[in-house]
């Protein structure tokens, strides 16, 4: 058996040199630096996000009250709440869809490896990072001042900030697709846009499915907060019930949201995972 | 050879009729074997003949159904990370298993955590001993002056020497190597075998490696085991090996 203290010159030169090296002076003193940065960023957030833990100990027991108060849940206003649930997801899934299919051809642009005009493609990638980096929320905010209250406003938002987010998933994994088939189809004679339809389109297309039922999760979520700012669905119901304090009906559409959020992403990704 | 006058006493490692299926099929069907120290071992036979099972099942990755394990006189217990008799068996793996993000040294060092203190392994803190050990391996393979280089650095054949350099750190009885030249050039190939093949005889080591060539098994090894569909069927010394006994036990399975 090899014993340690039998160890060459060599080796103890050699562990000697990689602890020096390894604990560099500028080494550590870089580490250093970082972990004051790191604690410097942190403390200013802290202190931006105006975080106060007594805040939140006075805060707490109010809530309690209404939680108490808001049992039990009142059903009278039932057929109302799920017509506004039914605003919500079909703001969603019209929104969601318009989305995909403007973001279909955007994806393509956007795709360094198929895009028929590569002086498009930085642009095409701007604008989808301004479509995504807009929320829903904010474009819903301009459009019900635009088009006036009610779900359509919600549409609009929804399918611009979603269509940046479609158009870089799909633009992913089209720029990910391994072009030997392409190129390969390319050589039977076939045409750029018959080879990409042969033999990408197969590939991409349980991607695009399975993106657009994601962001439908995510859309049916973020939707029903819209009605916050005037855009139609159940939103719209839960800030009257807030601003009347009438915690039984608030509670009640709580109650519904989630219901339904959770029917709706059990579906959404049991459909998910049979596309794959 | 000193080790002629065969006693269990003697061996280093002693597999009996040890069975292994994955539902239906059998990939293991009571393979007995022992290896003697400082023994080199080619492990031959056609792909699926269940050369990784038998090895994995041996080092605990895997859970044999039957049949028993004895690292000289201990018992080896079955179950995951159990099996292994405390880090005494080695494994060196085909597509060389490195920490990728890890500098060669801290590779070798992982050879050291099952008898070092966790928070030693959680902080990457080795004593000193250690340390020098670790060196010392890498010095052995050859591989001294890549010891700070990040394990994804290194070409194909210096990650092998690095992870047989992490298996020697272990201080093992066995080391069993599974196809570890199999993605390797040829020239490379025989420098690993080599280096295996001295390490059984320095360190008095078993080594059972598993190979797909028949004339590297033929040059290197002191004895060849021929394993098919989960049976032992070859069981010489390299010498005896011809390619009448190759052919039947490469032989096509023709039933199915």
């Amino acid at each position: 058996m090899t014993d340690p203290a039998r160890s060459s010159d060599a080796s103890v030169k050699a562990l000697a040199e990689y602890d020096l090296n390894r604990n560099s002076i500028v080494g550590r003193t870089k580490l250093w630096i970082f972990v004051l940065a790191a604690l410097l960023f942190y403390v200013v957030s802290w202190r931006l996000a105006e975080v106060d833990l007594s805040r939140l100990a006075n805060g707490l027991p109010k809530l309690g009250q209404w939680l108490v108060r808001a049992w039990p849940p009142n059903f009278t206003e039932l057929p109302i709440f799920i017509q506004r649930v039914g605003e919500t997801v079909a703001m969603a899934a019209i929104g969601t869809t318009v989305a995909t299919l403007l973001a279909i051809p955007i994806a393509l642009l956007a795709s360094r490896n198929l895009t028929p005009f590569p002086a498009l493609y930085l642009p095409a990638r701007w604008l989808l990072n301004a479509l995504r980096g807009i929320d829903a929320f904010v474009f819903a905010l301009l459009f019900v001042a635009s088009v006036g209250l009610g779900p359509f406003a919600g549409v609009i938002g929804i399918a611009l900030h979603t269509c940046g987010s479609a158009a870089k998933l799909i633009a992913d994994a089209a720029e990910n697709a391994k072009l030997d088939a392409l190129h390969a189809i390319e050589t039977t004679g076939a045409s750029r846009i018959v080879s990409v339809c042969y033999a990408l389109v197969p590939d991409l297309l349980p991607v695009v499915l399975s993106s657009m039922l994601y962001l439908f999760e995510f859309n049916v979520r973020a939707s029903t907060v819209l009605g916050v700012v005037g855009a139609g669905g159940i939103g719209q119901e839960l800030k009257n019930s807030m601003d009347l304090l009438d915690f039984p009906r608030l509670f009640t559409i709580i109650i519904l949201i989630f219901i339904v959020v959770t029917v709706l992403d059990q579906l959404s990704g049991w459909l998910r995972k049979r596309l794959t | 050879m000193a080790a002629q006058a065969v006693d269990v006493m003697t061996n280093a490692l002693r597999i009996d009729s040890m069975s292994k299926r994955f539902g239906e099929r059998v990939a293991l069907a009571g393979v007995s074997f022992s290896l003697r120290p400082g023994e080199f071992v080619g492990l031959l036979g056609p792909s699926g003949a269940g050369k990784s099972t038998l090895f994995r099942c041996v080092a605990g990755l895997e859970r044999a159904d039957s049949g028993g394990a004895l690292l000289g006189e201990q018992t080896l217990g079955s179950g995951h990370g159990s099996g292994n008799g405390g880090g005494r068996i080695a494994m060196v793996f085909q597509q060389f298993a490195l920490v990728d993000r890890l500098s060669a040294l801290d590779n070798v060092l992982a050879g050291r955590l099952g008898a070092v203190p966790a928070w030693r392994g959680v902080l990457r803190r080795f004593s000193r001993e250690d340390r020098m050990f670790a060196m010392h391996c890498l010095e052995r393979v050859s591989m001294l002056d890549h010891a700070e280089q990040r394990a994804d650095r290194l070409s194909g054949g210096q990650k092998q020497r690095v992870a047989i350099a992490r298996a020697l750190a272990q201080k093992p009885d066995v080391i069993l190597a599974d196809e570890p030249i199999a993605s390797l050039d040829p020239t490379l190939a025989g420098g690993i075998l080599a280096l295996l093949r001295s390490i059984a005889s320095v360190d008095n080591v078993a080594v059972i490696c598993s190979l797909h060539q028949l004339s590297f098994a033929r040059e290197y090894s002191d004895r060849v085991i021929g394993i098919r569909a989960g049976k032992i069927v070859l069981d010489c010394d390299a010498s005896g090996v011809d390619d009448e006994a190759a052919e039947r036990l490469y032989e096509r399975v023709t039933t199915g």
